[in-house]
């Protein structure tokens, strides 16, 4: 009788439903997201600014572009956008409740393959020490004039373990100067008085590792 | 004023797409480093263009592109009303054909490596 009495108090006991949103649970809510949000600006300001370095987001020790990480870049894109899709679209928010297993097994294809190509280049002694030996400038212009504005040049090393370069210029008087270290080129000075310097000259690029490995840049002087 | 929840669905947005935005733009400009994306490297540190990377990567892009689409389609424009949204899964047939532009990535390198033996007679 007793059974039955608290069976039947229990079926005509209302669902309980979900109470409105207190003023705790929206300013809890309100300071995660500015919290999050502010991460989100600060992450997104820094790399704008480049304080967050990402030129060597995609790219080996050995300094060449990687097209598996390539590849994993794009597939974390994907998966972060289809995410986003699903928890924003028109339905109620959720994460989803499992990750499909076509999802990992696409992961690790990339994944298999990255360490089997690796295998295979690090199977000779050239290839494991990045290949051979080679600077690449980089130049932000190649065109500036006398008493304008400086160009800061830069270099990519790969096959080196060392990374530093001496900047030198061709002709080394007349035509400006270059920092041996930073690779900052200042043109020469407008003269106060007849025709200001023009022509090319030529910024080379020299790896204090390997003197062999070197790479020449034209500026302009107009 | 907006829900909480649609606040945060913008927020998210903008950020994914602004930092999609700013690492595409760093890799045009040559800021994020991309030398040497498709060439392949020899046993003797040689390079060679690689039509096997070229190949990786169109298949990279059209999977990720089309399993995009496809959650959108599936997951947000068709989906019936009531219905929680899941993350679709990749069809068998593109994983397929993923793997066998893998396959024909890692044979070149192979071949690569074979061909740079054969040659200084080891």
């Amino acid at each position: 009788m007793m059974l039955l009495l608290l069976q039947e108090a229990a079926t005509a006991a209302p669902t309980p439903t979900p109470g409105p949103v207190t003023w705790l649970e929206l300013t809890s809510g309100w300071v995660a997201l500015g919290f999050l949000g502010l991460v989100g600006v600060a992450l997104l300001y820094y790399i704008f600014t480049e304080r967050i370095d990402l030129s060597q987001l995609i790219s080996e020790p050995s300094g060449d572009a990687s097209m598996s990480r390539f590849q994993l870049l794009v597939f974390t894109f994907v998966i972060a956008a289809s995410l986003f899709l699903i928890i924003a679209s028109p339905h109620p928010p959720a994460f989803p409740k499992e990750i499909p297993n076509g999802i990992l097994v696409l992961l690790g294809i990339s994944a298999s393959s990255y360490l089997v190509s690796k295998g295979i280049q690090f199977s000779s002694p050239e290839g494991a020490s990045g290949g051979v030996a080679d600077v690449k400038i980089v130049a932000p212009t190649d065109t500036t004039s006398a008493g304008g504005a400086t160009i800061a040049f830069s270099a990519q090393t790969s096959g080196l373990t060392n990374s530093d370069v001496t900047w030198s210029l061709d002709p080394p008087m007349g035509m400006g100067t270059i920092d041996p270290q930073t690779g900052l080129y200042t043109p020469p000075p407008r003269p106060a008085v007849g025709q200001a310097p023009t022509g090319n000259v030529i910024v080379k690029a020299a790896s204090v590792e390997n003197a062999t490995a070197t790479d020449t840049s034209v500026v302009k002087l107009v | 004023m907006p829900p909480l929840e649609t606040i945060v669905s913008w927020i998210i947005g903008l950020f994914l797409l602004s930092l999609l935005v700013l690492v595409l733009y760093r890799m045009l400009t040559g800021k994020i480093n991309t030398r040497y994306l498709f060439y392949g490297q020899r046993n003797d540190g040689t390079r060679y263009f690689s039509p096997e990377r070229v190949q990786l990567m169109i298949f990279t892009v059209w999977v990720g592109l089309s399993y995009l689409l496809d959650t959108y389609e599936t997951q947000v424009v068709h989906l019936p009303p009531g219905t929680q949204p899941v993350l679709p899964d990749v069809p068998t047939k593109t994983l397929a054909l993923l793997g066998a532009s893998h396959i024909v990535y890692l044979s070149g390198k192979i071949y690569s490596m074979l061909l740079a033996r054969i040659t200084k007679g080891v």
